[in-house]
């Protein structure tokens, strides 16, 4: 699998996750946004939420491609003012890492 | 004379050679490290690119501003800004002369870039274009960093296995791929044994116990002690103040200073990963000193505080937050002494309009937050203060809702963001045994940024410290460069 084909399964699970939260088609989601600044900046999603996204996308992945990521805590912190696109895109990193798509 | 013309050969061949060699490579940015995925394809993040060029040239946040504490958008106008060591003062010597190289070198990667129609497009790992609607100007470096220009990835972040892209040529966010069909998705990879071990990820965040400057923290107000610089709501947060008035008709001079200092610990990590403590101690110092002939009998103010935030995240079913902070406060005014705090308990469970602002119509988006909210106070020494003995010692708790809307972008209610705060609070003080505290705002930001808005508030209620009954209504226009 590509890195290409992952990064386009991880960003059909985070999208996917946060669309009917904030009542949107996941196509329609704007990936430029950030998670922890509200709009029209971000998506303005509470910490709860947001771990709540890290642990269900966490899983899904882990089902879905069959690799074991643990996305910690340091990272997620990281992640909370960066855009879905750079929370993509690092996740695909974290997979690459974990041996999967190779 | 063989071996002096053998050497003069050998000396013209190795100027001519050095000569001849193409320039340095400068700064050739992997894909892996500047692409991010966007819902048109791939393109360069900008500030993964500053940041990399940064790093390439062996600037670091320290050269950038003595503290340490940079956003970045601070490193994209390090980049971009021709005085923004002059403009800053906070740069550390001879950095001036790296970022003009790091923007030569920028600028030679921007050049070396194909457009979509060049010949040599396909060879390279990136394509730039220029966004519908603007126009390109002599100034590439401009261009990309202000999003005229838009650089495309052609290379697959991940390696150089080639990319698969649709039909055309985008990477496709369709609904199908939100919940990707477990037939067509590749098998799941054999991992070898060794990466079945969890991979974890390593943040930058945490984990470093030893002392920061970064991490002391100067604010106006103890809330705002929990916004680190890099955070978006750094900008809007008030300023520490100190000041000097003169007022040469009432001959009177006014002496204040406000604010608090504290130290953001490293945010501790615990349980599963997403529970976490953030803990900042603080001291604050609030002065206002009149001196006047004769001396003034009131109006001064010279108290110290110091405290605790403590906040906290854990799952529990669901996520659950608890902010709590305790403070004593001592008055060298008045001689009074209090420890006081409160204490906020947010449920944060993963459902609409509770998780998240939640889009009505493309019209608005609508968010409330509901809370549990529990105050003291206890008087250890009233010392002259007769207000303080007014209110006496105390046990509030009750519940709260917030409750905010936000204009949808691109709607008639784009410039329109408003905010709701109520609390009602059963007191087992002196006197009212319950109370309720309402405070409303509508902002409307008629320029589309916000520079300058106008904003209409309405707070009914008691007032939480005084509880004096309050009704206010406040009309103003901010603007702020």
């Amino acid at each position: 699998m590509t890195p290409e084909e992952i990064e386009n399964i991880v960003l059909g699970i985070v999208t996917g996750w946060l669309a009917p939260l904030v009542h949107q088609q996941p196509d329609q989601i704007d990936v430029t946004k950030t998670f922890g600044q509200a709009p029209p900046g971000g998506l303005g999603l509470t910490n709860g939420a947001y771990e709540q996204m890290c642990d269900d996308c966490t899983t899904q992945i882990n089902t879905q491609l069959g690799c074991h990521i643990i996305m910690s805590g340091p990272w997620r912190t990281a992640h909370y003012n960066q855009s879905i696109a750079i929370f993509v895109s690092d996740t695909v990193d974290l997979i690459t890492a974990a041996g999967a798509g190779t | 004379m063989n071996r002096i013309g053998t050497a003069a050969r050998l000396l013209g061949c190795a100027a001519f050679c050095l000569a001849a060699q193409p320039a340095a490579a400068g700064f050739q940015p992997s894909p892996k490290d500047v692409c991010v995925v966007s819902t048109g394809g791939q393109r360069v993040d900008i500030d993964r690119l500053a940041a990399k060029l940064l790093d390439a040239n062996q600037i670091t946040s320290w050269q950038l501003d003595t503290t340490g504490s940079i956003s970045t958008q601070t490193q994209i106008n390090a980049v971009h800004l021709h005085d923004f060591c002059k403009n800053t003062g906070h740069c550390d010597s001879g950095v001036v002369k790296k970022l003009i190289v790091a923007r030569v070198e920028l600028e030679q990667f921007l050049k070396s870039i194909p457009g979509k129609d060049d010949e040599n497009s396909e060879k390279h790992d990136f394509e730039i274009s220029v966004k519908p609607g603007e126009s390109q100007s002599l100034d590439l470096v401009s261009d990309f960093l202000e999003g005229r220009t838009v650089i495309t990835c052609t290379a697959p972040i991940g390696g150089s296995v080639p990319p698969t892209r649709d039909a055309g040529g985008n990477l496709t966010q369709t609904p199908a791929a939100s919940a990707p069909n477990p037939d067509t998705a590749a098998a799941p990879p054999q991992a070898e044994p060794q990466s079945q071990s969890p991979v974890s990820a390593v943040g930058t965040a945490g984990g470093d116990w030893l002392p920061s400057l970064a991490q002391f923290v100067v604010r106006a107000k103890v809330d705002d002690l929990a916004y680190g610089t890099d955070s978006p709501n750094y900008k809007g947060l008030s300023s520490a103040t100190l000041g000097f008035d003169a007022n040469a008709v009432s001959h009177a001079d006014t002496y204040t200073a406000s604010g608090v200092v504290g130290y953001q610990v490293n945010r501790i990590y615990y349980g599963d990963p997403g529970d976490w403590t953030d803990i900042v101690p603080y001291v604050g110092y609030n002065l206002k000193k009149v001196e006047t002939n004769p001396h003034p009998k009131s109006g001064n103010i010279d108290t110290m505080t110091a405290g605790l935030l403590f906040d906290t995240l854990f799952r529990a079913g669901f996520y659950q937050e608890i902010k709590a902070y305790p403070q004593f406060m001592k008055s060298y005014q008045d001689g009074s002494e209090t420890l006081s705090g409160t204490l906020t308990y947010i449920p944060e469970p993963a459902i609409p309009i509770l998780a998240a602002p939640y889009d009505i119509g493309d019209l608005v988006y609508v968010m409330a937050q509901p809370s549990f909210n529990l105050g003291y106070q206890q008087i250890m020494t009233a010392g002259e203060n007769k207000a303080l003995l007014g209110v006496g010692d105390y046990t509030r708790y009750g519940p709260g809702l917030d409750f905010y809307v936000y204009g949808f972008p691109g709607s008639v209610l784009e410039k329109f963001s408003a905010a709701a705060s109520y609390r009602y609070f059963f007191n087992d003080g002196l006197s009212l045994h319950q109370f309720g505290n309402l405070q409303s705002s509508i902002s409307y930001t008629p320029f589309g940024q916000q520079n300058v808005s106008i904003t209409f508030k309405y707070v009914v209620g008691r007032d939480l410290a005084a509880l004096v009954s309050e009704k206010e209504y406040t009309l103003g226009i901010g603007i702020k460069f």
